[in-house]
């Protein structure tokens, strides 16, 4: 292993990706979600859901009480056809059939039925439903029959909540997409044979790259933590499930290289085998087997690493096994790369 | 004189199929050494060995006096290779890419603006790669085979697709380059190329080597030099120079006063060439 060559890799490779508007696009990528996710979830507060409403008769006082609440928008039709109508085109996210009487039938005590649909595809029907209750009780002139004091996390922790979301992300996504281009584009104009009769190594291709790799990752991670608020929790630990996470991610992304002939293959299959990494560990909790499962991939290592380092504040004491199955697969990576790549060269 | 690189018994298989079939030949330093044949002959695959990119299936070699099985890191620090395809980093400059290089060999800094001195190339050193033309791409590649100062050079078909005038600076460069003490191992399919530059060449067909010695002997060996009279009637006589068939032709024409013109034909490396092989040797092959 050569440092002078690992290091004149890593600086070729960072001044090619400034210089290479695809790789600048994929770094900005994450970053640009991120953003925009935060920036979504706060205008979620203003969200005003459009409705339609058929009054099958004498309901007038009911569907104005609707229309009087600032978080609906009422459309009237004139048919349940036409409600439904709406509804399939996504016009409205909802509709409510009021039965005939309906404002009689509640005021002489009785429990009249309301016939409501949601389209559960439509993110603000999710609003909706949590407010129809409210509004049909305001209506009727009743009260909730317990005081709710609602409070939520300031605005500036909440974020907290997504950074390890957003570092595992980054760190899949630049290590699994930036890392093959590099290589696969060395293999295809063949540049890498030019690398390889110098005294460089191919291990020392294998340690350049994964440096550069290294570099981007913890530097977009350090941006999105950044953009999320600030580092909280364990520092030490947090940086070593980020750096560990990120030298894996970074050598499966040039073990997919190392095994394709040309970038567009090597982007698919990176694809394919992103996917999974990244949602196991976010689905894990779902079930069961889907836990067992997750197990099986590093990320949710790296995920439950960086989530315990910076909310409960674990430190490395508590979390040496996960620290250890990620450096295992590191070996593992690193030593089938070298391997995959020293085979292809001598074919 | 000192052996630059020695090739004994050499094979090299891919499955079943044989790509080089036990060759061997050694050669001086500071000559130029030429592989000529077809493409698909087997020259790609001796320079692959020769430069440590593929080991052989059989036979050995020696590079610098180190075998290329097993000293490899010695054998990269005294090589320069150019490749056939201009694998240069298109988005860098001429600079950048220079500079990477050296720094793999750690050579000085200064060695940059030396070997774009030597092609030429210096005015050029801030203009990205992609901006360049082909003739100039490949003094750029000569460049950086230059930049760790090896003693040997491995130049895979040099003056491929290039214009007759690139073609032939890149001729010079590489006289130039023998003239100062370097060892060069060209391959090429380029019989006028190989007839100019090389002091000693190997004719390469399907695998083996069928012919090695002086382009001078080879032509001598395998092809005719030809004279050709045309009298003034027209008539096209040929017949190999130097024979009793050419000086009978030449003295009864002469007699009767019936020359109009008389043309001496060498021969070529072509000539030999199609000997040797029944076929004919192409930029199309």
């Amino acid at each position: 292993m050569n440092l002078n060559v690992i290091l004149a890799i890593f600086r070729k490779d960072l001044v090619s990706s400034v210089k290479n508007k695809n790789i600048l696009m994929i770094l900005l990528t994450p970053i640009f979600l991120s953003i925009l996710f935060t920036s979504t979830i706060s205008l979620a507060d203003n969200i005003v859901v459009p409705i339609a409403v058929y009054d099958e008769g004498l309901s007038d006082d009911f569907v104005k009480h609707l229309g009087s609440i600032d978080s609906y928008e009422v459309i009237i039709t004139d048919s349940v056809d036409k409600s439904e109508e709406l509804l399939y085109k996504e016009e409205v996210a909802a509709i409510v059939i009021v039965p005939k009487r309906f404002s009689a039938d509640l005021e002489k005590g009785f429990t009249p039925s309301l016939n409501i649909t949601v389209n559960p595809y439509d993110a603000k029907s999710i609003v909706f439903l949590q407010t129809y209750k409210d509004a049909i009780m305001d209506f009727a002139g009743q009260e909730y029959p317990v005081n709710v004091s609602l409070n939520t996390l300031p605005a500036g922790l909440q974020s907290r909540f997504n950074i390890p979301t957003w570092v595992m992300f980054t760190v899949i996504f630049v290590g699994m997409l930036v890392l093959p281009n590099t290589l696969t584009t060395e293999k295809e104009k063949k540049t890498l044979d030019a690398i390889l009769v110098s005294p460089a190594s191919e291990k020392d291709v294998i340690y350049g790259k994964s440096f550069f790799g290294l570099f981007l990752t913890i530097l977009i991670s350090l941006v999105i933590i950044f953009i999320n608020g600030r580092f909280i929790g364990n520092l030490l630990s947090a940086l070593l499930f980020i750096v560990l996470g990120s030298a894996v991610f970074t050598g499966i992304g040039l073990l997919i290289a190392s095994c394709t002939e040309n970038y567009s293959s090597a982007s698919l299959l990176s694809t394919i085998f992103m996917m999974p990494l990244i949602l196991l560990p976010l689905l894990a909790d779902l079930s069961r087997e889907i836990g067992y499962v997750s197990y099986l991939v590093p990320s949710t290592y790296m995920f439950y690493g960086i989530k315990d380092a910076m909310l409960n504040n674990s430190g490395i004491s508590e979390l040496y096994p996960a620290l250890g199955a990620l450096l295992i697969f590191n070996i593992v990576v690193y030593t089938l790369t070298t391997y995959v790549l020293r085979k292809k060269s001598y074919i | 004189m000192d052996k630059a690189i020695v090739v004994e018994n050499l094979s090299k298989k891919y499955g079943d199929f044989e790509a080089v079939k036990n060759i061997s030949f050694s050669i001086e330093k500071g000559t130029i050494f030429g592989l000529l044949g077809p493409n698909g002959a087997g020259k790609s695959t001796t320079i692959k060995i020769l430069t440590c990119q593929s080991p052989p299936t059989s036979g050995n070699a020696h590079v610098g006096g180190f075998n290329v099985l097993t000293d490899s890191a010695e054998i990269t620090k005294k090589i320069g290779v150019v490749f056939e395809s201009q694998n240069l980093y298109e988005e860098l400059s001429v600079y950048e890419n220079l500079n990477f290089f050296r720094r793999l060999y750690s050579s000085p800094k200064e060695k940059i603006s030396e070997v774009l001195q030597a092609v030429g190339m210096k005015t050029h050193q801030k203009d990205k790669i992609k901006t360049l033309s082909k003739g100039m791409k490949q003094k750029i590649m000569i460049a950086r085979a230059l930049i760790s100062d090896p003693d040997i050079l491995f130049l895979d078909e040099p003056g491929s697709g290039l214009d007759p005038h690139s073609a032939r600076e890149i001729r010079q460069m590489i006289l130039y380059l023998k003239s100062r003490g370097k060892t060069i191992f060209i391959t090429t399919h380029n019989m006028e190329e190989a007839d100019f530059l090389c002091d000693c060449l190997a004719i390469i067909h399907k695998g083996r080597i069928i012919a090695l010695d002086t382009p001078k002997n080879l032509k001598k060996k395998y092809g005719e030099d030809i004279v050709r009279i045309e009298t003034v009637s027209g008539e096209i006589y040929e017949s190999p120079l130097n024979t009793k068939d050419s000086s009978d032709i030449f003295k009864h024409l002469s007699e009767n006063n019936q020359i109009f013109l008389v043309h001496s034909k060498e021969a070529t490396i072509e000539d030999a060439f199609i000997k040797l092989t029944g076929e004919k040797l192409t930029d199309e092959s």
